[in-house]
């Protein structure tokens, strides 16, 4: 069985956000306006997060892409109480926005903060919407979103494995975010596939688990080597 | 389409009335979906029921923990199939003609089997046939004004799923697993003006057949 | 289940998919009447045939012209619409990788303030929609009676496109076309002319290098080519495990990724390259670690005595030791190399402290050496198509030649913001005569302008593009339009041509195509008539054309194949020594950065050095018309939606000021007033304001989003020796004015790791993941929440101002992924 998961190597991360647009574009994510961005509402399924370890002049500063980690033991799940988010057989964290109701528990409970909630249903002013995925719904205002692992392209992926008649093979489905990064820091696959380059990443003594602490057993490796050090004298 | 049709036997009185739904499940809103630990799940009744494929029958039983907000409310708004209205249509458009004279699904509905969608003719296409069939049809003759004038047909969708279910359905994989059009659309070679036979916004429907045959029953299979 | 509209429901918020159960429920009558004429109820027959099957992916090749680049891109269509724009797999410049200003190119083609017809001003001074025949004929006739007087400024990149404008200034008898182009991109020609005597901007080894001192190119922001330089940096530093240090006073995306980051004073980069020349060199006691042969052409150059270590320190503000340590590891490092670019490039000496830095690699031997500097090598087409008209003329000149024309003046601006992006031109616009705009949108220029003429976009035009030339590989791109233009916007390269056949002075190509095609076959004949071993300019590389037999079947050919790449053996280093003949003296212009004295601060004023930079949100201002983009939370600041003014901790502190106060920034002329970021990452006594917003229009994500920082700019500062003007050092005044009122906070994006302190009793996995189905199957009840560790620890989130080192040390602890085993948990139980 497909257990999706994806590696972000930030030792090649150079927070260039080319994968925040990319990730927008793709999942027809709506943007919020000034005011409501303002509020917090912005609707971001990837951040780019910021850190400065040091004082001037001897600063240095990390980026970590932060999205939904599809945790195995996720704490966002058992709070819905409609089962509107749930952990698919594929290792996904799934999220069925025609069942969600709006409670917001789960954001609420999610330590990574990658939840966010439609205040408002989403506007394109025409002919904006001539961008929009045909494969990724719309999402009305009043229900929960998050980073799908591009479900759509998994879906599509294999689709076109099986109307070739072949498994899904390693490289087959690619993230929006991975395919557009310069650096290719990202690598998504299965990873009970021990072959697949994501597994072989995860293998990697440099990866680590983002507050592995929780145990919530994130389907998203980060890999670092000494970069995450003390800064110099 | 292919010629042999089932009767359409998906009546009336095989479906659960709505009130069995709501009594059954008090309104709970959860469905017997992969979300739902399988504690929840109910075991459906292990009755024989036709097979999906070239057949829209066995939609009776009940015990399912299927959809119920969308059974129910889909049978209170539509009532049982055979009162599912049928559109009207811009264009008295004729499928039995279309069939007797030798047309197949594919031939104006390109991507039934190979395409994620089925689609609509291109009134190009249409009026390149009638330059020499019947041009003079007054029904045809709205067809050929419409490519005279570079205008889109809008045609009214018999089988809807609305955007609010956020469903992407995928013609060619039900080809692939050999699904027949009449499954969902009924012999549309007999009709002469498409109308629904089935609910296609039945979710409980979907997820029978899924389970039939081992398809997936992931929510995300459908919902994204 | 309830019906719509029941229990509690927040006013503000709309639950659209309830609608769903109104219409089938509520409304369910209705639907049986036969109500249902609802977008989604209809399916249309389009007008056309087509190839594609419904609703299916056509990916179609594309060039993006975002900026000067040339990433190849792969365009998603679906049903003739553009879904998405990716990066081509194995694209000359990108290989595979988009930035975000790229991707947003998709808003710019679908923008809902689009201009998507001609517009001329009538006589109540509105604009108003024309045909194109009237248009032209008016933009010929205004030309017409005042060719002298024509000013053309030409947005596009170098490329046939400007070789197009540069013929078309020519035919119509006006002078050449001033070049829209970035501030630094003169300066840094200029100085590699001084430098290496060739004045093309250098191409640069990164990925093969293992040590790259940068003063001042923010290569990973945004300059030149960030996409193909994001690659070459990972291949340098994650995979080679080489290192880069970046020089420069405002730590921009490129310094936050550098290994080091040395914040110099603004304005002394110069001074520090020829320090760290000393220290090279060899002075007094220490012995030089440089060879003779690059000491002698470093020295022909520069026959002064370097400034001591002590003074670079003293001068640049930075301490001596990491200056020491800095020589000393590039002198240990087999392929250094140095580069230069933005701020360092953009102040009043720039030029000097630009060709100082790229004659570092004179001293490092790095010219033409793999892993070095290499010459920005073309195969030329905007000559080819240019002809003999003249050579464009640097952006400062605009201020000028809009002076000498007065109210007779008329300016022709393609694809440029002048207005916007220039200081003082407003009075001089004022003043013109007539504007003709060729814009896909209203910005700041063509809402002055007379006569407003569409262009396409990206994606719908034919692409013909010589990328930048980053990897020291001449090439040519060609694209055919992915989607159809909207409305009537035109090629730009076509209106040129059309404008110059109304103006009766037609060039011989029917449109910008075409000119393309004829310059290829022109190429062809001369490579052809060369043979295999000519100098001939005009020649091709004799590989390039093997195989076509005649030009005819060349340009199918090379159309087809989407441009002439050519390859990694074309590299040549710039000439190692200066086109002079007898050394330094007859070195035209070059000026030792060290022999310049210390700009003096303005007395009795908190007079800080302003900094104005390109995020990668808005770029040079290009960007700010896209929600995607005005949202994008910037890398650094976290800022979304507006201007920021970026200070030093130790300054904010000060001051008084706190994130989010309001500042007031006074330049000579002008004033500004916007929110402060207090950050680490800022050299004290600086301020850095991001360029590209306060638009006066373009739009309406972009209309009056922020403050343009151009206005405390002084037009008459210049960078000397290169025609640009000069962008940075200017001095401000800097007060802080009061906490910042609702609508006036920053929108600073929110949102960063955060950990409850306590994990909420009751949660348990669940699900049907294989995972937990052993999980159970080994007797583990899911009972995390008895297990998981109280955490006392919060985290503040990256938009303040430092995160805590603990949880930076906390996230570091490798920790692999795995599933936990039934035995692990145990253990923790």
């Amino acid at each position: 069985m497909t257990r999706w998961g994806m590696a972000i190597d930030l030792d090649r991360c150079t927070g260039c956000e080319a994968c925040v647009v990319a990730c927008a574009a793709e999942n027809n994510i709506q943007t919020v306006g000034e005011e409501q961005a303002r509020e917090g509402r912005a609707m971001h399924w990837l951040r780019i997060e910021r850190y400065y370890e040091g004082e001037f002049p001897n600063v240095r500063t990390r980026f970590m892409p932060v999205l939904c980690q599809h945790c195995g033991a996720a704490p966002c799940e058992p709070v819905c109480p409609v089962y509107a988010t749930y952990h698919n057989p594929e290792g996904l964290n799934a999220m069925v926005y025609s069942r969600c109701i709006g409670t917001r528990f789960c954001a609420n409970n999610c330590p990574y903060t990658v939840r966010v909630f439609n205040w408002f249903d989403a506007e394109f002013p025409a002919p904006l919407e001539s961008q929009l995925n045909p494969d990724v719904s719309v999402r009305p205002g009043g229900v929960m979103e998050k980073c799908t692992f591009c479900v759509q392209r998994i879906q599509a992926g294999k689709d076109e494995a099986a109307q070739a008649e072949r498994e899904v093979a390693d490289g087959d489905v690619k993230t929006a975010c991975q395919q557009s990064c310069p650096t290719k820091a990202i690598a998504f696959g299965d990873l009970d596939d021990p072959d697949s380059e994501v597994s072989r990443w995860a293998e990697s003594p440099r990866s680590f688990s983002l507050l592995g602490d929780l145990d919530t057993r994130p389907g998203v490796v980060y890999l670092s080597g000494s970069e995450w050090r003390e800064p110099p004298e | 389409m292919r010629g042999s049709s089932d009767p359409l036997t998906g009546g009336a009185a095989e479906r659960r009335s709505p009130d069995d739904g709501a009594a059954g499940h008090g309104g709970a809103s959860h469905t017997g979906c992969a979300g739902v630990p399988a504690g929840f799940r109910r075991e459906r009744a292990a009755e024989g029921r036709p097979h999906c494929r070239g057949s829209i029958g066995g939609l009776g039983g009940h015990g399912l923990a299927l959809s119920l907000v969308l059974v129910a409310v889909s049978l209170v708004a539509c009532g049982p199939p055979r009162n599912l209205p049928t559109p009207e249509q811009p264009i008295a458009w004729n499928h039995k003609v279309h069939v007797e004279a030798g047309l197949e699904c594919v031939r104006c509905h390109r991507g039934a089997e190979e395409g994620v969608h089925a689609g609509m003719p291109s009134v190009q296409s249409c009026a390149g046939c009638h330059r020499r069939e019947i041009p003079d049809h007054p029904e045809v003759r709205k067809v050929m004004l419409a490519n005279e004038n570079r205008e889109p047909i809008l045609w009214a969708k018999v089988n809807v799923i609305p955007d609010s279910a956020m469903v992407h359905f995928n013609h060619r994989a039900h080809a692939r697993a050999g699904v027949e059009c009449l499954a969902c659309h009924g012999d549309v070679a007999a009709m002469t003006v498409a109308e629904p036979v089935r609910n296609v916004a039945d979710m409980g429907w979907c997820v029978e057949c899924h389970r039939e045959n081992e398809a997936s029953d992931d929510c995300l299979a459908c919902h994204r | 289940m309830k019906a719509a509209g029941e229990g509690p429901r927040k006013p503000r918020v709309t639950i659209g998919r309830r609608d769903f159960f109104k219409v089938y429920a509520a409304a369910g009558v209705a639907v049986l009447q036969g109500c249902r004429r609802r977008d989604e109820e209809l399916i249309e027959s389009p007008v056309r045939r087509s190839t594609a099957l419904p609703g299916a992916s056509v990916w179609r090749r594309s060039i993006c012209g975002q900026c000067g680049a040339g990433c190849e891109v792969e365009v998603r269509t679906v049903d003739r619409l553009a879904k998405k724009i990716e990066g081509l797999p194995d694209g000359f410049v990108n290989r595979g990788g988009v930035c975000a200003l790229g991707h947003s190119a998709l808003q710019e083609l679908y923008h809902p303030d689009r201009v998507t017809e001609p517009m001329r001003r009538g006589a109540s001074g509105e604009l108003e929609p024309v045909s194109w025949e009237e248009a032209l004929e008016s933009a010929a006739t205004a030309i017409a009676a005042a060719p002298d007087a024509t000013t053309v400024v030409a947005g596009a990149p170098s490329g046939p496109l400007l070789g197009v404008w540069r013929r078309f200034a020519t035919a119509v008898g006006a002078p050449p076309p001033v070049h829209w182009q970035p501030v630094d991109a003169a300066v840094e020609r200029e100085a590699a002319r001084l430098a290496f005597g060739e004045s093309t901007r250098p191409a640069y080894d990164l990925a093969r290098a293992d040590y790259v001192v940068s003063v001042g190119a923010p290569f990973l922001d945004g300059w030149r080519s960030p996409v193909h330089f994001g690659a070459s940096w990972a291949e340098l530093t994650a995979d080679r495990g080489g290192k880069l240090v970046q020089v420069e006073a405002r730590q921009s995306l490129t310094a936050a990724n550098a290994d080091d980051w040395l914040p110099v004073r603004p304005g002394s980069e110069g001074f520090f390259v020829r320090g760290l020349a000393g220290l090279l060199l060899g002075s007094g006691t220490e012995p030089g670690t440089v060879g003779e042969e690059e000491r002698a052409a470093y020295e022909a150059l520069y026959p002064g005595a370097p400034p001591d270590l002590a003074a670079t320190a003293e001068r640049c503000g930075i301490d001596a030791g990491r200056i020491e340590k800095l020589a000393a590891e590039l002198s240990r490092a087999r392929r250094p190399f140095v580069m230069a670019g933005g701020s360092a490039l953009e102040g009043e000496s720039g030029v000097a402290a630009g060709a100082a830095a790229l004659a570092l690699n004179l001293l490092l031997g790095a010219v033409g050496r793999e892993g070095g500097v290499f010459a920005g090598v073309d195969f030329g087409f905007e000559d080819r198509l240019a002809g003999d008209s003249g050579v464009a003329a640097p952006p400062a000149e605009l201020t000028d030649r809009l002076a000498a024309a007065g109210e007779s003046g008329v300016l022709v601006v393609s694809e440029a913001d002048p207005l916007h992006a220039m200081p003082g031109l407003a009075a001089a616009f004022e003043g013109a005569g007539t504007v003709i705009a060729l814009s896909a949108f209203f910005d700041d220029t063509t809402r002055r302008a007379d006569l407003v003429l569409p262009v396409q976009t990206d994606l719908e035009r034919f692409q013909a593009v010589e990328p930048d030339p980053v990897r020291g590989v001449p090439a040519l791109l060609i694209a055919s339009p992915t989607v159809a233009p909207r409305g009537e916007a035109r090629h730009p390269g076509d209106v040129a041509l059309a404008l110059a056949a109304a103006a009766g002075s037609a060039l011989p190509w029917p449109g910008f195509q075409e000119a393309v095609e004829g310059a290829l076959s022109d190429a062809f004949a001369a490579t052809r008539a060369a043979g295999d071993d000519s100098n001939d300019p005009a020649a091709l590389p004799a590989a390039l054309i093997a195989g076509a037999l005649n030009a005819r079947q060349f340009v199918r050919r090379t159309t087809d194949a989407g441009g002439l790449v050519g390859t990694e053996d074309m590299r040549r280093g710039p000439s190692p020594t200066p086109a002079a003949d007898d050394g330094a003296a007859t070195v035209a212009g070059i000026v030792d950065p060290a022999s310049l004295p210390a700009p003096a601060a303005p007395a009795g004023v908190e007079a800080f050095t302003l900094i104005p930079f390109e995020s990668v949100k808005l770029g040079d201002g290009r960007g700010a018309n896209r929600p995607w983009l005005q949202e994008l939370p910037d890398p650094l600041s976290t800022v979304m939606w507006g201007s920021w003014a970026e200070m030093a901790t130790a300054d904010a502190d000060r001051l008084g000021i706190r994130t989010g106060d309001i500042v007031r920034l006074t330049g000579t002329a002008a004033e500004i007033e916007l929110p402060a970021i207090v950050l680490p990452s800022v050299r004290p006594g600086s301020v850095g304001v991001p360029v590209g917003g306060g638009h006066a229009d373009y739009g309406r994500y972009a209309r009056g989003r922020g403050v343009n920082v151009n206005a405390l700019l002084d037009p008459d500062r210049r960078v000397a020796g290169a025609g640009a003007f000069a962008r940075s050092g200017v001095r401000v005044r800097v007060e802080r004015l009061r906490r910042p009122r609702r609508a006036e906070r920053p929108v600073i994006y929110g949102r960063g790791l955060r950990q409850a302190e306590e994990i909420p009793v009751g949660w348990a996995p669940h699900g049907s993941g294989a995972e937990h189905a052993a999980l159970r199957e080994a007797g583990g009840t899911p009972e995390l929440a008895r297990t998981a560790p109280r955490l006392n620890r919060t985290v503040r989130s990256s938009s303040g101002d430092r995160t805590e080192a603990g949880l930076v040390r906390r996230l570091g602890r490798p920790r692999r992924a795995a599933a936990v085993s039934p035995s692990t948990r145990e253990e923790k139980a």
